[in-house]
């Protein structure tokens, strides 16, 4: 990781080459080490097994016609039987046919809002911290701003705004969830423009911008790296809270918040397809926040 | 309860306040088994302060954690040995009766400014620890008194009187005081103070001046000398600077990866060292005669997989084909004793 | 000095959070005009109502306006309810205050014991479960937990009400918040009724925040362990109940005010759902509704109050913090 840096291989006295060889052993020991926690390695697991079915959702759901917009009036709110493990809902599709294609809907979410979130938050924390003065008190108050409305809240209206729809609550949540991540990259450049390693590039002659992206950005990746994966499970708690709300998205979208909400008009009689979707969200948000606090633990170690 | 015969350790001529005899510790990690503790023997006579001196690392710490009670176990286990604390077998007493026994041990940690709690004042921090004492180790007593104005304004007396001994001119100001708010030379003298809030027979000093200014070391170290004097104390000094062992402390151990290798009265251990590891420490004196310092070349071994045998024999310029076994502690001279093969052939 | 400091950047915020909600509901394509007129609307109406509202001036004439507005204590016209904002906010607010502050005082009363109870008794039985407890109680969605909670509650178990806030009469009004209005009226039916529909929101919304404070007692404890002073202490013979009780606790209970600080916002963000759900009369719900009907002035009136809320919270929560803590005292 430091490898790329220039200050911390001149104070290493390594060459960036040497270190190349032993990385491969490096990685498996390191492996080893984050799956001893049993949990992490759950976590990190569940994770995959979700990101294929979402790839391979088209392809290996039951029903594949009843992603979308299927009508089998004969075959309406069926409770779970062999032939569909999680019953059928209020239209006749197979809710085990719409959960798997679901995890596509909430797996784009959290990668589209963390890329959004953390392109803008990252780089203005880094701005902020490094330069100081009047620039970062400015980009902090209004970090403030953004953070003293409740992200939901700000999330939801920004989507009504832009108009009700899967890819809008995306873009919302993403220019929610900036601030969580200037405010780490904020608080971690801080405390690391001190250390030698900037000094030295500084006094080789770097400049602003190199030591930013190149010197002190590689060496705040960890906790990064862990408020990304643990931000993750809220986003996409947020991302579900605004289809159920209506803002998010549409019917028939196989959404998990959309499908709870278009399901529980039929509650308490037809309790399947308002639970399997829940399960669902649970499932990917747990996975995130283990993987998250794994990762946590594993750097705190290091 | 304490029993009556507990309240106070007979300080009898005889009986040493501390006899460890042969004491072996490992710690079982989640790496292996960890072999810190080989041998240690030590004993500490009424009104003596010893020395126990070492490279970092070489378990000095461990043998204070153990005798302050303070040793995690598990992961810690006394594989082997006894610990003899004012004549009481510490593996025999019941754990209530070990911690009563604290009360008349002082301790003098390491780094003054971490050890008082932050969140206190002085006057809380010493009152607490004062009734408590006054508490027959009983927590309702405890509260019942602590809550009571006339108990607690004694024992603010009392706490400002333990000040005054360290020579704290303004007492009352100081017990006002946060620790934030007091000078590292303060804090320390704080910590002698509170040392002395029981009613101590034995002092355990961890490297007490090593986190404080080198001006400050020299004004500690004489406090701590006069304080001792004064109340009779006995002591073990821990400390890897022979300067401040010479100065201080009467009989000296020398202790390498946990064997206590070499004992004896701290000049003639100084200046004619008999074991290659204390000649070693020694030398590596800076001198005012000149000369560089001589380091002993390698480090303190890995104890998940020590060295058989002598475990200084891999950094020993004189090991032989016999320090692949354990040598045996001998006396070398009258009070003197020594693990080491070359002076077992020399006396054989 | 410092006092006056956080005071203004308070006042700050909130005018950042002012001027970007109004820039954000004039300037996205949202259409309220159109929301509030319906499709059947001419071109005329939409134009005299565009006029009447003040919305053919410029948008810094509009925000000083509204700023203005916000002085005299004027929050605009709801297009909802045909009221000021400001009014429709004060009728609500005790609503969603009670829940919330149930909420929070649940999540604390049972997340710190069983957080110092996890500390104390590293890695039994009690910290292995509350450390599952604080993954997996934050990964809940909430609407989903309201429902399964509802269902098993309410529908199969018929403990308690499924939706609303009161089923009878509710108390004399005194301060809006029904369980004290109905115990300072002695009217312990009401209370009674109010608790039992309290219940399963309160679990609802308290459920994250309880992970989160259980999970910050233990390791703020945890951390205030290791440290050499509790050592130095048990090695001079204190007992180990007074070192975690008092000395321990003191230092660990700092990090977790913060924290409440941190999850008030969250809290209010989760009323929206959980109003909606429990179709309580809240402010979070008429918040909810508001911003999903495009009506403009009350998307804004309650952000900011809301915006002020946790401004508050956060400041006092922070003013607590360093009174509590000499380390950050002595520090300034």
């Amino acid at each position: 990781m430091a490898v790329t840096s220039i200050g911390q291989a001149a104070l290493d006295g390594v060459e960036p080459s040497e270190a190349a060889p032993v990385r491969k052993t490096g990685f498996r020991r390191r492996f080893a080490r984050f799956a001893r926690n049993r949990l992490a390695l759950a976590g990190a697991i569940c994770l995959l097994v979700l990101l294929v079915v979402a790839v391979l959702a088209p392809w290996i759901v039951p029903y594949p016609d009843d992603v979308a917009d299927s009508l089998n009036f004969d075959a309406v709110l069926q409770p779970p039987s062999l032939e569909h493990p999680m019953g059928t809902d209020e239209v006749g599709r197979d809710v085990l046919t719409r959960v798997m294609a679901g995890a596509r809907w909430s797996l784009s979410m959290a990668a589209i809002v963390l890329a959004i979130a953390v392109t803008i938050g990252v780089p203005l924390g880094l701005f902020a911290g490094y330069y100081g003065g009047a620039l970062e008190q400015v980009l902090m108050r209004i970090t403030d701003g953004f953070s003293a409305v409740p992200a939901l809240v700000l999330a939801l209206a920004i989507t009504v705004l832009l108009g009700p729809s899967l890819i809008n609550a995306m873009i919302a949540i993403g220019f929610v969830w900036w601030r969580s991540f200037a405010r780490i990259a904020h608080g971690q450049t801080l405390s690391r423009k001190q250390e030698t390693y900037v000094t030295v590039a500084r006094s080789l002659g770097a400049s602003d911008m190199h030591i930013m992206f190149r010197e002190i950005l590689p060496n705040i990746s960890s906790p990064l790296l862990v408020a990304i994966s643990l931000n993750a499970g809220y986003a996409v708690l947020t991302g579900t809270a605004l289809s159920f709300l209506g803002a998010g998205a549409r019917p028939p979208t196989p959404e998990w918040g959309q499908m709870v909400a278009a399901s529980r008009n039929y509650l308490p009689e037809a309790w399947w397809p308002s639970l399997f979707p829940g399960i669902a969200i649970f499932i990917t948000v747990v996975s995130f926040n283990l993987l998250g606090d794994g990762l946590r633990d594993y750097f705190s170690e290091e | 309860m304490m029993p009556d015969s507990l309240s106070l350790p007979q300080p009898s001529v005889q009986t040493p306040v501390i006899r460890l005899n042969g004491l072996r510790i490992d710690f079982h990690t989640g790496d292996g088994i960890e072999q810190v503790i080989k041998d240690v023997t030590l004993r500490i006579d009424p009104g003596e302060i010893v020395g126990l001196v070492g490279e970092s690392g070489c378990g000095k710490s461990v043998t204070a954690k153990l005798l302050l009670g303070i040793l995690p176990m598990p992961p810690a286990v006394v594989k082997a040995g006894s610990i003899e604390m004012f004549g009481h077998d510490l593996a025999t007493l019941p754990t209530g009766e070990r911690e009563a026994l604290k009360k008349f041990v002082a301790y003098v940690p390491q780094d003054p400014s971490a050890v008082l709690n932050p969140s206190f004042t002085i006057a809380t921090q010493m009152i607490d620890m004062i009734v408590w004492y006054e508490s027959d180790r009983r927590l309702l007593t405890y509260f019942r008194k602590r809550h009571t104005r006339g108990v607690v304004a004694r024992a603010r007396d009392h706490a400002a009187q333990l000040l005054e001994k360290v020579y704290i001119a303004d007492p009352e100001q100081v017990l006002r005081r946060y620790p934030l708010q007091l000078s590292g030379g303060m804090r320390q003298r704080v910590l002698l103070a509170m040392a002395l809030s029981g009613s101590p027979q034995l002092m355990i000093a961890d490297e007490p001046t090593t986190a404080l200014d080198v001006t400050i070391q020299k004004r500690t170290i004489d406090l701590l000398k006069d304080l001792v004097a004064r109340e009779r104390l006995a002591g073990l000094y821990i400390t890897h600077d022979l300067g401040v062992a010479r100065e201080i402390c009467a009989r000296t151990y020398v202790m390498y990866a946990g064997t206590t290798v070499e004992n004896g009265p701290t000049g003639p251990l100084l200046d004619s060292p008999l074991h290659p590891y204390t000649r070693g420490l020694v030398e590596a004196i800076p001198s005012l005669l000149g000369g560089l310092p001589r380091t002993i070349a390698g480090q303190v071994p890995d104890y998940l997989a020590p060295p058989k045998g002598c475990r200084f024999a891999p950094r020993c310029p004189q090991a032989f084909d016999r320090c692949r076994k354990t040598p045996a502690r001998i006396e070398a001279a009258p009070d003197r004793q020594v693990s080491c093969w070359l002076h077992q052939t020399a006396r054989a | 000095m410092r006092f006056l400091r956080r005071v203004l950047n308070m006042l700050v915020v909130l005018l950042i959070v002012s001027l970007l909600m109004f820039v954000l509901v004039r300037v996205l394509p949202g259409d309220p005009v159109g929301a509030a007129l319906g499709d059947g609307a001419t071109t005329e109406q939409i134009e005299k109502f565009r006029v009447q509202m003040g919305m053919d001036k410029p948008l810094q004439v509009q925000y000083f306006a509204y700023l203005r507005g916000l002085l005299e204590g004027h929050f605009g016209v709801s297009l909802m309810e045909p009221r000021d904002v400001g009014t429709i906010v004060w009728e609500r607010l005790p609503a969603t205050l009670e829940l919330v502050v149930c909420s929070l005082a649940l999540a604390i009363l049972v997340g710190v014991p069983l957080g110092i109870l996890a500390a104390t008794h590293r890695n039994g039985p009690i910290d292995q479960a509350s450390r599952l407890w604080s993954l997996t109680g934050v990964s809940f969605p909430n609407f989903w937990a309201a429902l399964m909670l509802q269902l098993v509650l309410g529908a199969a178990l018929s403990l308690v009400p499924i939706t609303g806030r009161i089923t009878g009469p509710p108390p004399e009004h005194i301060t809006g918040l029904y369980l004290v209005d109905a115990l300072l009226t002695g009217n312990f039916r009401a209370m009674g009724d109010a608790a039992r529909h309290l219940i399963t929101p309160t679990i609802v919304l308290a459920l994250g925040p309880l992970a989160q404070i259980t999970s910050m007692v233990r390791s703020s404890m945890l951390d205030e362990l290791s440290r050499p002073y509790v050592g130095f202490s048990q090695a001079v013979g204190m007992p180990r109940f007074l070192i975690n009780y008092k000395y321990v606790l003191r230092n660990a209970f700092s990090s977790t005010l913060t924290l409440i600080g941190f999850l008030f916002p969250l809290m209010i963000g989760g009323a929206f759902v959980v109003e909606k759900v429990f179709a309580w009369p809240g402010l979070a719900r008429f918040g909810a509704d508001a911003i999903l009907a495009n009506d403009y002035n009350a998307i804004v009136g309650v952000t900011l109050v809301i915006c002020l809320f946790v401004v508050v919270v956060n400041f006092v929560t922070e003013e607590l913090y360093v009174a509590l803590d000499p380390r950050i005292r002595l520090e300034r």
